[in-house]
């Protein structure tokens, strides 16, 4: 069997508030195979959404380590974490997140700036905006491609944000609470097109929701309580 | 209320605010400092000037006026405190018995003179010279070192022998190591016979120096020499008038001046209320037109202090205006940086606002919220400008010191300017003009956020999040 | 390496926020204001400095002890390669004093003085007379376009009368050497004073040497009459055997020539040109007399063209060195700086204060991109996490402000070139409308004594304050740059 795309091991996080160390994640071990939907389930304030920061290196754990594809990213500069968390997970956030001052087009094709240098993007910045249109036509907002933020719905902010985090192909979709400022009908929507964009691309699927009913279509839930995995 | 207390916790909270302010102190600084500077430079040029000039001279006089006749029409006029005659001259001034030089290359000489052998010879009575100057004054500075100072100040040009006595420069007496007891030539001329017109002779004045004096003004200093106006007066005649010499009284012995023919080209007046300067000239010139009863060839010129150096004191006096220009444009980045920051805080708070008028904040209460801010940065800037430029120029001349000291440059060479220390001078009128402009256009910069705010639509702001 | 996504993200940023157009006028303002304020200073500077050149010959070999002779400097100094030409002078000063005129009374007299400390010998009779050879001296002064300058000076000050001096036009040698005026002149002169003259014109020969004098005595002069008879007042020392001299009071009879002018205010005010010759027999070196010596009191020298700072002061070296053996005495060698140093400091301490005001300009500028990039990272806050979030690096995150930056400095720094530039080439014409329109004047004229304000803007000048304001922007951009990058991701997200 192959390693799994993302592990975390140990790991503890904690944050201090003035002298107090708050423990925030208390040794979580989690395992996540390519291709597999993984609910992170908890109370407000158990630790999900520091747990998806820390898979995806927006954040140091205080202890413990996070492994992509079985390697350990411990020790890596920033340089490379940057580069690792372009290449290898994708983010989708509640609020989305996207900069108002680009279009939806441009949102999704900052993405694909990140690494590349000034001149290494101007050579293939056509092929770069056809991957961009085609995957904003794949999420079903081709007509929207010249629309600012605030000229979009909440639904399609986050489809944009989606296409965003997938323009890179990434292994790991991490997604904070994607619907949770969305309306029922328009969050169907939204996690429909997420499970059948991962299930085109075979891409694993960390969610973290406080939804029940949500958590349930994942192929495995893990609970969160207090900074432990509890089930 | 509400007003400024949120104008004041939105500057507490957000220090780029400090930055605006520290922009206004920075303009305001310069504003003060230079001008201090500049116009210190000029108090102390006009100080200079003031202090070697008489409140009002009337000059060009003929060599027909009468000059006692004058001098009652002058004294009867009420503002007049006393008058003194002189009689000006000029001459070649030369060492007895030593070449001198070569005469300095102009540009590598002192900027306003006083190392060339020409100088212009005041002819004096010194009882009737120190009721209108400083004369005593200049005598007895306590920079004359002994050798040099006269022996009896109240009769300086008293003499045993037969040379006419003369005072010098303290500058001069130092460069060319001049000594009480010295003798000296002026070399001059003089136009004999028919009122100006005759032949032009030359006259070699032996002098014997009585002593130093020492004014304030560099140039006076250097281009003037003092000689008892009686023993002038008849040096200069003497060659034309060979017959006895006139019957005067011993020049400087504080006598009545001389009588009838003595010579006076100028009267120097010193007023009761210098003041009232220009509408006393003004009166004066009518009583000297009818004393002498004709009215051309431009004899007999009433002139006040400021006017006989106009043409200097203007051409400073515009420099100082183009700098107050250029030092203008400072204010107006420093508006600029108001205008960046108030705005940004505009377009920040603009939740803010939403909530201001949802609690029942009028449109004018927001635009107030946001004028205070800029009007509390500009106050602060201010304050703290006007504190920080008023001391830096107060201690100019110590930091011009620590700087020859730490650095080895001098910011201000002072030899130039024949200064012994950094002018400055802290004009409150002007402190308060730099505070009506600061306040002016930091006025200006918050009240185009502020406006903009005013016409915020609440409900955007609210519908924002 | 920068990533793409920085200067994309700045520029759209910069597009979307007309706040940062506050930071560009900032930027711009301060680059106009600091050209034209430097233009227009810069050119009553230059205008001096070329007026000071213009009255001081390249190199004056001076301080040179009583009685040095000319012949003998001659040769060691035209001996040095560097020498192009070498030129007498004899400084002394004396007093002038025209003849009244015989009729009428607008005749100016010496008995009116006023007495003007700054400017004391403008009117007086106060001259310091430059003994010059006027066969020599055109070799290394242009004298020529003295005499030019004057008449274009006068006709502008509405002295139509004013004719270039014809003194050194005189065919003759030896008559120019003492700048004669013609024949038929002195004795037309000599006719109106009544003064001994031969019978017939035809018969007279010109005795008064003429004198050149600088424009600016035509205050206390007021001659415009070429061959005008002056008297020149002055002493001369008769030494004795044990070295004291005797001060002698001496009166020679001179005629006006023309006037002169460098520009050089100094310079036109206190000069008077008179011939070598005729100061040297009123200093007691007569020509007629076998053991007189060509006294001089200074050499001025004509350097060869082209040569650089280092061989100009190499070669005066090599003259002071080789003067001092032939005289054994100590002496100067000045250039034309050395010899201005009082004056030309006194205009480089002006140009200082002015520059340290326009420092100060430039750092409120630097502030104001600083604010407006400042505030802007402020707000971009959750942006800059979400950067973070998808990939990007520190570095690229920080390169989105100080790209803001760079904007903003490159557009205000050029538009205010551009307008700086313009502002200062067309200044005289705006001072004019600005003048029409309103009566009052930016620039009073009478003050500088000038027909036009010059102005002097030098390309690389304006390249180095255009590049100077960019390099500054840059730099305050870099300390947002640095706390946009320093951000923690997590924070940023997070940041309500």
């Amino acid at each position: 069997m192959t390693s799994p795309v993302l592990t975390a091991r140990c790991v503890h996080k904690s944050y201090r508030l003035g002298k107090t160390e708050i423990p925030v994640l208390r040794g979580v071990d989690l395992e996540v195979q390519s291709g597999e939907i993984v609910a992170l389930l908890g109370a407000s304030g158990a630790g999900k959404s520091t747990l998806l920061h820390v898979l995806g290196l927006l954040d140091p754990p205080s202890e413990g380590e996070i492994l992509y594809d079985g390697r350990s990213v411990h020790g890596l500069s920033i340089r490379e974490r940057a580069r690792l968390r372009h290449d290898h997970t994708g983010f989708v956030f509640q609020f989305y997140h996207l900069i108002p001052e680009l279009t939806a087009l441009q949102n999704v094709l900052l993405a694909g700036m990140m690494t590349d240098s000034v001149l290494r993007y101007w050579s293939r910045r056509q092929e770069a905006k056809k991957a961009a249109t085609a995957l904003l036509e794949r999420v079903g907002l081709g007509d929207r491609l010249k629309h600012r933020p605030a000229e979009l719905s909440g639904g399609e902010r986050q489809r944009v944000a989606i296409a965003r985090a997938l323009l890179a192909e990434p292994r790991v979709i991490l997604a904070d609470e994607p619907t949770g400022n969305l309306d029922s009908n328009t969050a169907e929507g939204v996690i429909e097109l997420m499970f059948e964009l991962q299930r085109e691309r075979d891409a694993a699927f960390v969610l973290v929701t406080h939804d029940e009913g949500l958590a349930v279509r994942a192929n495995r839930i893990i609970r969160l309580r207090d900074g432990v995995v509890v089930g | 209320m509400y007003r400024f207390y949120l104008a004041i916790r939105y500057l507490v909270t957000r220090p780029i605010n400090l930055l605006g302010m520290l922009g206004i102190t920075l303009s305001v600084w310069a504003l003060v400092v230079v001008v201090s500077l500049f116009s210190g430079f000029m108090v102390v040029i006009e100080e200079h000037v003031r202090e070697t000039s008489a409140d009002v001279a009337v000059t060009n006089l003929p060599l027909w006026a009468d000059a006692n006749k004058l001098g009652r029409a002058l004294t009867d006029d009420p503002n007049v405190a006393a008058t003194a005659p002189r009689l000006v001259h000029f001459g070649l001034l030369h060492e007895a018995g030593k070449r001198p030089p070569p005469p300095p290359l102009p540009g590598r000489s002192a900027l306003h003179g006083g190392d060339q052998p020409f100088l212009f010879v005041y002819g004096v009575d010194p009882a009737q010279e120190r009721q209108v100057s400083a004369f005593d004054a200049w005598l007895t500075s306590e920079e004359i070192p002994a050798a040099m100072r006269v022996a009896d100040p109240s009769r300086p040009f008293a003499t045993a022998n037969d040379r006419a006595q003369v005072l010098v420069g303290l500058e001069r007496m130092k460069r060319e190591g001049l000594a009480r007891g010295d003798e000296l030539v002026l070399t001059t001329g003089i136009r004999r016979g028919g009122e100006g017109r005759g032949e032009f002779q030359q006259v070699a004045i032996e002098l014997e120096i009585a002593g130093a004096f020492k004014t304030r003004h560099g140039g006076f200093d250097g281009n003037i020499l003092f000689m008892g106006i009686g023993e002038l007066g008849r040096r200069l005649a003497a060659s034309d008038e060979p017959g006895p010499a006139e019957p005067s009284p011993t020049p400087g012995t504080g006598n009545e001046p001389a009588q009838g023919q003595q010579r006076v080209q100028e009267i120097a007046i010193r007023l009761h209320d210098p003041t009232a300067v220009d509408d006393t000239a003004r009166r004066l010139q009518e009583a000297v037109f009818r004393t002498l009863q004709r009215r051309h060839y431009g004899y007999g010129l009433v002139e006040t202090w400021r006017a006989r150096n106009a043409d200097f004191l203007g051409s400073i006096e515009h420099q100082r205006w183009l700098l107050k220009i250029v030092l203008f444009v400072i204010l107006v980045i420093a508006a600029f940086l108001m205008l960046a920051t108030l705005s940004m805080m505009v377009t920040e708070k603009t939740g803010d606002i939403g909530i201001l008028t949802s609690m029942g904040g009028t449109p004018g209460g927001v635009t107030m919220t946001f004028l205070a801010c800029g009007l509390t940065v500009t106050a602060l800037g201010v304050a703290l400008g006007i504190a920080t430029g008023t001391v830096t120029s107060i201690y100019l001349e110590e930091i011009r010191q620590f700087l020859i000291w730490a650095t080895g440059v001098d910011l201000f060479p002072l030899d130039v300017y024949n200064l012994d220390r950094v002018p400055c001078n802290i004009d409150g009128w002007w402190l308060l003009q730099v505070t009506g402009m600061a306040f002016g256009t930091g006025l200006l910069a918050s009240a185009l956020p502020a406006w903009r705010a005013a016409r915020h639509d609440p409900l955007i702001s609210l519908r924002g999040n | 390496m920068i990533p793409a996504f920085s200067p994309f993200l700045a520029l759209r940023y910069l597009l979307r926020r007309p706040i940062m157009l506050i930071g560009v006028f900032g930027v711009t303002f301060a680059v106009w204001s600091l050209l034209v304020v430097d233009g227009i200073f810069t050119g009553f500077v230059t205008e001096i400095r070329a007026d000071v050149r213009r009255s001081t010959p390249d190199v004056l070999v001076t301080d040179l002890p009583h009685d040095t002779s000319y012949e003998r400097l001659r040769a060691v100094i035209a001996a040095d390669p560097a020498v192009r030409a070498t030129a007498p002078r004899l400084r002394h000063q004396g007093i002038l004093q025209p003849r009244p005129a015989p009729r009428g009374s607008s005749s100016p007299t010496i008995g009116t003085n006023a007495v003007n400390f700054e400017d004391m010998t403008m009117d007086s009779g106060f001259a310091l007379l430059l003994g010059v050879d006027p066969l020599r001296e055109p070799e290394v002064t242009p004298l020529g376009e003295w005499l030019d300058r004057s008449v274009e000076v006068l006709h502008a000050h509405s002295i139509t009368r004013a004719r270039r001096s014809e003194v050194l036009e005189d065919p003759d040698p030896d008559r120019r050497s003492f700048l004669l005026t013609a024949d038929h002149v002195e004795w037309d002169m000599r006719r109106i004073f009544d003064l001994p003259r031969p019978e017939r014109v035809e018969d007279h020969r010109s005795e008064w040497p003429g004198m050149i004098a600088g424009w600016r005595r035509l205050t206390s002069l007021k001659l415009i009459e070429q061959g005008y008879p002056i008297d020149l007042m002055t002493a001369s020392f008769d030494v004795a055997g044990d070295g004291s001299a005797q001060v002698n009071t001496r009166r020679i009879p001179m005629a006006f020539g023309g006037y002169f002018a460098t520009s050089h205010r100094m310079f036109d005010q206190s000069m008077v040109l008179v011939p070598i010759e005729t100061l040297r027999t009123l200093l007691g070196h007569d020509i007629e007399d076998d053991e007189a010596i060509d006294i001089v009191t200074d050499v001025a020298v004509a350097m060869q063209p082209g040569l650089s700072a280092g061989e100009l002061s190499a070669a005066k070296s090599r003259i002071r060195t080789a003067v001092a053996s032939e005289i054994g005495d100590e002496c100067a060698v000045i250039d034309w700086r050395e010899q201005n140093s009082v004056f030309l400091r006194a205009i480089a301490q002006e140009h200082s204060m002015m520059q340290f005001v326009l420092f100060v300009v430039m750092i409120v500028a630097a502030f104001v991109i600083y604010a407006t990039l400042h505030m802007m990272v402020v707000q971009k806050w959750k942006d800059i996490g979400i950067l973070a979030a998808i990939g990007g690096t520190r570095r690229g995150i920080g390169a989105v402000f100080v790209f803001c930056g760079l904007v903003v400095g490159s557009v205000g720094a050029t538009i205010g070139s551009v307008l700086g530039w313009l502002s200062v080439h067309y200044l005289n014409d705006i001072n004019d409308w600005f003048h029409r329109t309103t009566g009052a004047s930016l620039f009073p004229r009478h003050l500088f004594d000038l027909p036009v304000i010059p102005v002097h803007l030098e390309l690389s000048w304006v390249i180095q304050v255009a590049l100077g304001a960019v390099l500054l922007a840059l730099l305050v951009a870099l300390l947002p740059a640095r706390k946009a990058a320093r951000m923690e991701p997590v924070a940023a997200l997070s940041y309500e």
